[in-house]
């Protein structure tokens, strides 16, 4: 009876220690592991743009003002849903608010290294207040895939992007969903990461 | 506080008559929606509960369950203020009138605090163990009335507006102004409306009641706004929506003031909103289908932990069921003892495995809501003791049919669940500390522990039977074994599970052994088995000795599970309590007082025996 005890015990312990001993080992490396994780993380990858939010469709007016080189873009109505098929960058924003201000040389530079359409939707009550300052910074306009808006009693931004604080960023992916939300100007629109981020969501990089 | 009820009362005023009669519409599908919560996803049912226990001590007020008085506080805040939820136990230190109960509405109790504000600031410099009892319920009552005031705030922006929307603005807005807006409706002209009053205070000076009635009028509207804007910031409490990360949530305020906002998040706030709409016209139909909607959109947000299980939990209280299930067992275990009936034994039986099974299940619940061993807090700790100890009873009752196992299953069964039911603050399914939140240790040395603390208590209560058997003049001989056995399983379980907790703290703290006090408590029950066991092998001990011992192991058990956690010292933060001193001083003094009494008889008795 004692000896039968002592052995139920003596095997409880072992499986004990043998379960703690393996668990602060963790797996072994291996090839065969590194193409699984790669397989895993493109599932991965493929799993999160299928969780991705719809962006809402809405229409925009962009405006026809002349730019310091003295061109006039094109003004006809557009819709986001017709630039479906490649990835754009929204940007609410506004010519009063300073960090807009900031970003917006740098995300111009961006979207002449990518073909991903960026439209600035401005929260300004005025016209007149985006013609002054595309006058002012919109030196290299205008832009093939760059448009320049005004969002009319913010309907856009705040009822349908929930949007209250300047400047947010969506970047939308070539299948009209949210890949990534950018709050602030904290970023280097600029850099090698971001235009390799736009031209990922393009369907002719991928 | 009286600017809160002052703009509370720009909410929705007018329908707060219709909306005091809330009983028509149904709750069912509310009380499902998710929130975040103490860092747990749970459903509306929960929040709501463990809210309003919190302010009220109950988890029903003034006639309404806490899912509608929650709709209330939410949709009709101006008729909430004034719905009597707080519980004041010393109405008179804070000069409020006696009026038959002891609950307060907020409109009663925001005066009186604010009268207190200084006190309340000294206070706060003031540690707390120096409070007296008036003090201390006077700070209660602060951070529930401060809770309660963020809750009616809550979505203060989509909730209808008794203001009047000056005429000019509303041509210029294109707004209907006979019609009631919410303050999302002029969040879009909030820059435009501050330029307007600046112009209005440069042409006409910073006095407004030197101002034409029309711009007196569009000044005092701005100021309105501006008051309600104010008052919705850093309010976070009903995390209600994930925010684009998915993880953490936020509150609808947070939403627009924090940029956390999304399309996803615009979508479900104008189902909150119709609801509110629905909520305060009474419209049944329309409540229904923006119910539906939010539940359908809430069901696509992760985190979620069978949400239907929690709210059936929440509504059958099943411990409940369980004490009134003991005590059955135990009524047809005297009904047994004193008349010997074998059917009354049988249905004290089935009471005490029915008991054991509702037990179980609840637990089982509670597994798969948290995701995690059932054991990760002081009460969930004090669940599964009493369930181990009323399994056993029941497995040495099966055995022996001679009513011992329900007498100590059923006692131990209603003991244990009255004692947690005094640990159960509010939500009692808590997020665990990050040292804790390890499955498989809580699985293993916390599970092995506590198990071993209800072995202990069965081989306690063994021995006070077996010690009031044998002080009453009868002959007790056949409880020795099972109080040996259940002894010597307290004894293996108690040791392994020390064993498994040094090797724990070794990896979650870098040593093996660093004689805290949870530590020294566990090694205190370890250490009592073994001196008895040797004592009673080695004939130190006689067995009346033995038994006394052994029945005073529930004061061991009692001071390494609770005791402990008095000192406030140790790396266990997680585990410090207050207040309970005195009643584990009184059980212990009593439990030695009684064991000893009974020992003295016995001995007593086994003396006049031998001469």
């Amino acid at each position: 009876m004692m000896a039968r005890n002592l052995a139920i015990l003596g095997v409880l312990m072992a499986s004990i220690a043998a379960y703690t001993w393996f668990d602060g080992r963790g797996t072994i490396p291996s090839s065969a592991g590194k193409e699984n994780s790669a397989a895993s993380q493109e599932t991965t990858q493929a799993a999160q743009a299928q969780r991705r939010q719809q962006a809402p469709d809405f229409t925009f007016k962009p405006l026809t003002s002349k730019t310091p080189n003295g061109k006039t873009p094109g003004g006809k109505t557009r819709s986001l849903s017709g630039f479906k098929g490649r990835p754009v960058i929204l940007n609410f924003w506004a010519s009063w608010c300073a960090p807009c201000v900031i970003e917006f040389p740098a995300m111009l530079e961006l979207a002449q290294k990518t073909d991903g359409v960026f439209i600035f939707l401005s929260q300004d009550d005025a016209d007149a207040d985006i013609e002054r300052f595309i006058k002012r910074y919109g030196k290299d306009l205008p832009l093939e895939n760059v448009y320049i808006a005004r969002d009319e009693n913010k309907e856009t931004a705040q009822k349908l992007y929930q949007t209250f604080k300047l400047p947010e960023t969506y970047i939308i992916d070539n299948e009209g969903r949210i890949a990534e939300k950018i709050i602030g100007a904290d970023i280097d629109w600029s850099g090698p990461d971001m235009q390799q981020k736009i031209n990922t969501l393009s369907p002719e990089q991928r | 506080m009286i600017r809160i009820i002052t703009l509370l009362c720009l909410l929705a005023l007018a329908a707060a008559p219709r909306a005091a009669m809330a009983d028509a519409l149904d709750y069912a599908a509310f009380s499902a929606l998710p929130v975040q919560h103490e860092g747990r996803i749970k459903p509306i049912d929960s929040f709501a509960r463990a809210t309003l226990v919190q302010i009220s001590g109950r988890e029903s007020a003034d006639g309404l369950d806490a899912t509608a008085w929650l709709a209330e506080m939410l949709f009709n805040p101006a008729g909430a203020l004034h719905r009597p939820v707080f519980r004041i136990f010393r109405p008179q230190q804070l000069d409020l009138p006696e009026k038959g109960s002891r609950y307060y509405s907020y409109a009663d109790l925001a005066p009186v605090l604010q009268a207190r504000t200084e006190t309340l600031e000294t206070l706060a410099s003031v540690p707390e163990k120096d409070w007296n009892e008036d003090q201390r319920e006077l700070v209660r009552l602060s951070e529930t009335s401060l809770l309660y005031a963020q809750l009616l705030r809550s979505f203060s922006f989509l909730l209808p507006l008794n203001l009047e929307l000056p005429a000019p603005l509303a041509k210029e807005w294109k707004m209907e102004a006979d019609k009631p807006h919410t303050l999302q409706d002029f969040r879009p002209y909030r820059a435009a409306l501050e330029k307007r009053v600046q112009t209005i205070i440069a042409r006409r000076g910073k006095d407004p009641a030197r101002y034409p009635d029309a711009d007196r009028k569009i000044a005092q509207f701005a100021m309105d706004l501006h008051i309600l804007e104010t008052a919705g910031r850093d309010n976070f409490l009903l995390r209600i929506l994930p925010g684009m990360d998915g993880e953490e949530w936020h509150s609808p305020w947070a939403l627009t003031e924090q940029g956390q906002g999304s399309p996803q998040s615009a979508a479900y706030l104008d189902l909150w909103r119709k609801m509110a709409a629905a909520y305060q016209s009474q419209d049944k139909a329309a409540w229904d289908a923006a119910m539906a909607g939010a539940l359908q959109e809430s069901r696509t947000f992760d985190g979620q932990n069978h949400t239907g299980l929690e709210i059936a939990y929440n509504t059958l209280q099943p411990l409940m069921i369980c004490a009134l299930l003991y005590f059955a067992a135990f009524a047809g275990m005297a009904v047994y003892s004193l008349r010997g009936n074998r059917w009354a034994h049988l249905a004290g039986f089935v009471a005490l495995t029915l008991g054991a099974c509702v037990q179980t299940a609840a637990i089982v619940s509670r597994i798969m809501i948290l995701g995690r061993a059932p054991v990760g807090t002081l009460y969930e700790s004090i669940l599964f003791v009493a369930l181990i100890c009323v399994i056993a009873a029941i497995v040495i009752e099966y055995l022996r049919q001679d009513g011992n196992g329900l007498l100590i299953g059923s006692v131990a069964g209603l003991l244990l669940l009255f004692t947690a039911g005094s640990f159960a603050d509010g939500d009692t399914m808590k997020m665990l500390v990050a040292v804790l939140n390890t499955n498989f240790w809580l699985s293993t040395h916390v599970l092995c522990i506590t198990a071993g603390y209800g072995f202990c208590l069965i081989a306690s209560l063994l021995a006070h039977v077996w010690l009031a058997r044998e002080a009453s003049g009868n002959k007790a001989d056949d409880l020795v074994a099972p109080v040996r056995i259940t002894a010597l399983i307290a004894l293996l379980l108690t040791t392994v599970g020390t064993i498994l907790g040094g090797i724990w703290a070794d990896q979650s703290w870098g040593r093996f052994w660093g004689w805290d006090p949870k530590e020294n408590g566990a090694l205190l029950i370890v250490l009592w088995l073994a001196w008895v066991f040797h004592g009673q092998i080695g004939g130190k001990l006689n067995r009346a000795a033995f038994m006394a011992v052994m029945a005073v192991l529930s004061c061991i058990v009692a001071v390494a599970w609770f005791g402990v956690n008095l000192l406030s010292v140790g790396l266990h933060s997680y585990g410090f309590i207050t207040g309970i001193a005195g009643g584990l001083g009184a059980f212990c003094a009593l439990e030695c007082a009684v064991t000893g009494w009974l020992w003295h008889k016995t001995h007593r008795r086994k003396q006049a025996a031998a001469i």
